[in-house]
């Protein structure tokens, strides 16, 4: 099993969750997050005053999925979320050692 | 020796407990479902213990007491059952009763830990323990020695009664305050607690407590004859009591153990047990809740009301027993008569005379306008005065010029906006005036990311503009910034206070909410020009936070489209304080630092993009062009109105309105083979005066034309430059007067010959300036702060944006447009914002070739070239 957690734009949350669920993604943990990459962050100046944006806000999207989904999972994601400017963001794939439904005590690929 | 209680005798008692439980939920039903059902189960209660303690339990040193809710007789289906056992030595037969009394009740699943106490421990109250004390002062004898429990409550009321009870009421207080604190709001939660928010059943507990204390008979009956309840209060609070009892039993029914709180999740079957269906469009649950917040509105009016009385007999101190007197202004009576009948007392204002009802709208509002400007509330007994008045129907009142401003008086009280705006609706005068607020009053959203009913989310969104405006908002500096450039902040607290208005409807509230809005504003007599701009506020109050969170922010038509929907900077300065506003009254999940982010991000870019009249849309320019063209043609031949349009550049088509135009093309006509055309008049919305020139463009021409402004004492606000085609410039100032508001018509004449002379040559500006300049140099105090020049290339994406942050004084602009023009730097547009001694002025730049500075060389000169101008106008 894999877990796939992608860095994306957050007007690009709908579009990516959609294309997933298409192909056979039954769950995700969504979560909003900040931080900054190469596309660093910026800094406006309103009337003298400076507001500094250190950290872009950003989506993370995390999915766990058996090894032959996750590469599908992997290009869904980079196919959806890209734009092809700075800020697209990231995709990681980690192992998983295992999987427990807390519910029913189910392990492994059952417990997906 | 003990002996344990027979088996079957125990068995006995919980068979028809439950037996007696099990019947009652099944009968339980709408009519005598509240209290009575309280009763009833408390009853059930009392057959078993009694049966659990029967005669054969050797000695008398022992009484079984209910205490808490169980003690006034009343339980909900899984109440806690409070018990006290109580002895006048510590004995073992006392706490073999607990035992049995928890094992027994164990089976019938009603968890019963009683208390064991001997009488002076039970009666050795500790301070911190308030719940325990009210607990026990509604004690009732169940079982045993009958004589011991009534010693207990005499001897507990007599302790309390101490000090008049004084202590003992400001101890109510404390514990009312932190439990509304810690349990919300009954009125206004969208899943309120029912039992513990303000509002709620404990909250009538209280007072009844306190009538106790203070009367020693707990009747509302009694607290009406002594005054400290109004006859209605009474009436409409033992209506509420039957509703909010009732849902509670039927949340305890619903969920299957003890809820109090009404969880979204339980309200859709509780409402079905009421008989509410779908009913124009709005689900059984929000039926439900909308009567729910009713009520408990009811108990809050009444239970505020006798705390403040309360409070004002017995708690107050007593050196200013009258408070001060206050006189509300001409309100319809001779002043005599006014005078002295309002007072200020506490943070309250109030009516001096209890018996006097107010009936006339005009003064109630104008009470209400005194309490805002006072920062302090509307006393409880105006408001009864109010509602009694208005009971009385005096029929719709005129929105005249002064009830407006009362109006807004209210809506810019700052932190209290929101608790007067609460009471302006509780005693129905908000209603009378905008019947549309009826139809959103205890109104739920029945959704997971509101947790107010829509009118209190509306006062809220009043509260957080006010907020922003004062700086202590969530924007910071930047809402106070952004607030000081609105040149209509009363417009958009009105929006505020309207922009939900079409959810008491059906269909899309934001469509609905523009038209409520227009009619609105035509009762209250805004403008024509101000009801749009209204209607467009609540039209598209939700639009950039949407954009903000789901679309590109990096994609140029998505600004473009928002700068087209918003129109122009000073309405996008109020959607964006509304934006904010409006998504902290929502709740958390509306707002929060990575949203607020994104919104900022948004508001800053379109910003750029309105106020530099970048490219705006091409289909846009395309209608705006046409527009144009229909508004010329109505004062010239087609043809030359064709030909003055052709030769401008877009950003011109896009940033001039018709009527300005109109006077452009004349000015342009006029021109004709002399070397300059002026042309002046007021501005039409604010302060101030337009100056449009025509001339042959040429370098430096920007820098000469503000010297003489400032030769003649102008200042400078805002500045637009534009080349046609043909290299005439056009060039738009808004101007003021640095010294006067009003610039004489006598006085333009000479600043003309000045134009004309310095084009011609025929001027020495720089000596004139100097010598103009020199009495001032000295003349302004406080601390003199650097001058501050930044220059931004990321924020436009055809300009480069520089900031001057400097003292304001006379030729600030002729000294920053000299050291550009050295540059070869060509200013598009000049935007000069003052805040207190400070000016801010925005430039947007592009260089010969008509581009953004890529030479990053050039940035450091542009900052060095200004500063070094700045120090020559104080030489």
């Amino acid at each position: 099993m894999k877990k796939i957690e992608a860095i994306i734009k957050p007007f690009k949350l709908e579009e990516v969750k959609d294309a997933l669920t298409k192909v056979g993604v039954h769950g995700m943990t969504v979560s909003e997050v900040k931080g900054f990459g190469r596309q660093r962050g910026h800094k406006e100046i309103y009337r003298g005053a400076e507001y500094q944006v250190d950290f872009v806000p950003k989506v993370k999207v995390e999915v766990v999925a058996e090894e032959d989904l996750a590469g599908r999972i992997v290009e869904v994601i980079l196919t959806t979320a890209h734009t092809g400017k700075f800020g697209d963001g990231k995709i990681f794939v980690y192992p998983i050692e295992e999987v427990i439904r807390i519910r029913t005590g189910e392990r492994g690929p059952d417990a997906l | 020796m003990f002996k344990t209680l027979p088996d079957d005798v125990s068995e006995a008692a919980i068979e028809s407990l439950l037996h007696a439980r099990e019947e009652l939920r099944q009968s339980h039903a709408i009519a005598d479902g509240g209290p009575g059902h309280a009763r009833a189960l408390a009853r059930a209660v009392d057959s078993a213990l009694v049966a659990l303690c029967p005669t054969w339990l050797p000695g008398a040193d022992w009484a079984l007491l209910a205490v808490g809710g169980y003690g006034r007789g009343e339980l909900s289906p899984f109440s806690d059952v409070d018990l006290l056992i109580l002895s006048r030595r510590p004995n073992k037969i006392a706490e073999q009763l607990a035992r049995t009394i928890s094992y027994a009740l164990w089976d019938a699943k009603l968890e019963v830990a009683p208390a064991v106490r001997d009488l002076a421990d039970a009666l050795r109250l500790p301070e911190d323990d308030f719940a325990r004390v009210t607990s026990y002062l509604q004690a009732r004898p169940l079982a045993g020695d009958e004589s011991l429990g009534r010693e207990f409550s005499l001897r507990l009321r007599s302790r309390l009664a101490r000090d008049h009870g004084r202590a003992f009421l400001r101890n109510v207080r404390l514990a009312d305050r932190q439990r509304h604190e810690a349990s919300g709001e009954a009125d206004q939660d969208l899943e309120p607690d029912l039992k513990e928010g303000k509002g709620g059943l404990r909250d009538v507990q209280s007072l009844l407590l306190a009538g106790a204390v203070i009367l020693e008979a707990p009747t509302a009956a009694g607290l009406v004859a002594s005054g400290y309840l109004a006859a209605d209060e009474v009436a409409e609070m033992a209506q509420a009591l039957e509703l909010l009892w009732a849902v509670r039993h039927r949340l305890h029914y619903a969920s299957g153990r003890r809820s109090d709180r009404a969880y979204f999740a339980l309200q859709e079957e509780v409402a079905s047990f009421f008989g509410h269906g779908h009913q124009s469009g709005r689900a059984p649950a929000e039926h439900l809740m909308r009567t729910v917040h009713a009520q408990a509105a009811a108990v809050t009016r009444a239970t505020t009301a006798f705390w403040e009385h309360v409070e004002e007999e017995l708690l107050l101190p007593r050196s200013a027993p009258g408070g001060w007197p206050v006189w509300l202004g001409s309100v319809g009576r001779p002043p005599a008569r006014n005078r002295g009948s309002w007072r200020v007392r506490g943070d309250r204002l109030d009516q001096a005379d209890p018996d006097q009802p107010l009936g006339n709208p005009e003064v109630a509002l104008a009470a209400f306008a005194e309490a805002a400007r006072r920062g302090v509330l509307l006393g409880h007994v105006a408001i009864r005065a109010i509602r009694a008045g208005l009971a009385r129907g005096p029929g719709s009142p005129l929105w005249t010029e002064r009830a407006w401003e009362r109006f807004l008086a209210v809506l810019a009280a700052g932190e209290r906006s929101a608790e007067l705006l609460g009471q302006l609706a509780d005693c129905g005068l908000l209603g009378l005036y905008l019947p549309e607020w009826e139809a959103v009053r205890y109104l739920a959203h029945h959704d997971l990311y509101h947790l107010h009913t829509v009118d209190r989310h509306s006062a809220l969104t009043v509260r957080e503009l006010n907020r922003l405006a004062m700086g202590q908002g969530e924007l910071g500096e930047l809402g106070a910034s952004v607030a000081g450039e609105v040149s209509d902040f009363e417009l958009l607290l009105l929006a505020g206070l309207v922009h939900d208005l079409g959810k008491g409807g059906e269909g899309n509230h934001c469509t609905l909410g523009a038209e409520l809005a227009v009619t609105v504003a035509k009762r209250l007599g805004l403008a024509a020009e101000r009801r749009q701009r209204l209607a467009l506020l609540v039209r598209h109050h939700l639009d950039l936070a949407r954009a903000a969170t789901r679309r590109d922010l990096d994609d140029p038509s998505l600004v473009r489209q928002m700068a087209t929907v918003v129109g122009d900077p000073d309405t996008l300065r109020m959607l964006f304080l509304l934006t904010v506003a409006d998504s902290v009254a929502t709740g958390p999940s509306a707002w929060n630092d990575w949203k607020a982010t994104l919104l900022r991000d948004l508001f800053f870019r379109t910003l750029r993009v309105l106020e530099s009249g970048e490219t705006v849309e091409a289909g846009s320019a395309v209608a705006k062009r046409q527009q144009l063209r229909l508004a010329l043609a109505e004062s010239a031949p087609l043809d030359q109105a064709d030909a003055f349009l052709l030769s401008l550049p877009e950003p011109y088509i896009l940033s001039q309105p018709p009527a300005v135009a109109q006077r452009h093309l004349a000015l342009r006509q006029r021109l004709g083979p002399a070397s300059l055309a002026v042309d002046v008049s007021p501005v039409s919305s604010g302060p101030g005066y337009e100056l449009t020139l025509a001339t042959a463009d040429r370098p430096g021409l920007l820098w000469r034309v503000c010297g003489v402004f400032a030769l003649h004492g102008l200042n400078i606000l805002e500045a637009r430059v534009y080349t046609d085609a043909t290299g005439t410039a056009l060039d738009v100032f808004r101007l003021a007067g640095a010294f006067e508001e009003e610039i004489p018509g006598h006085r333009w004449p000479a600043v003309l010959r000045d134009l004309e002379q310095v084009l011609d040559g025929r001027l020495a500006l720089g000596y004139r300036l100097a010598r103009k300049l020199r009495p001032y140099r000295q003349s302004h105090t406080g601390p003199e702060r650097q001058p501050k020049v930044t220059v931004d290339n990321s924020g436009s994406a055809e300009f480069t944006i520089v900031e001057v942050h400097a003292r304001d004084r006379l030729g600030l602009l002729y000294a920053i447009a000299r050291a550009l023009d050295e540059l070869g730097l060509s200013i598009h547009v000049a935007k000069v914002a003052t805040r207190g001694p400070e000016a801010v002025d925005s430039f947007y730049l592009r260089d010969q070739r008509g581009l953004k500075v890529m030479d990053q060389q050039l940035l450091p000169e542009i900052e060095h070239g200004i500063l070094f101008e700045l120090q020559g106008l104080d030489r």
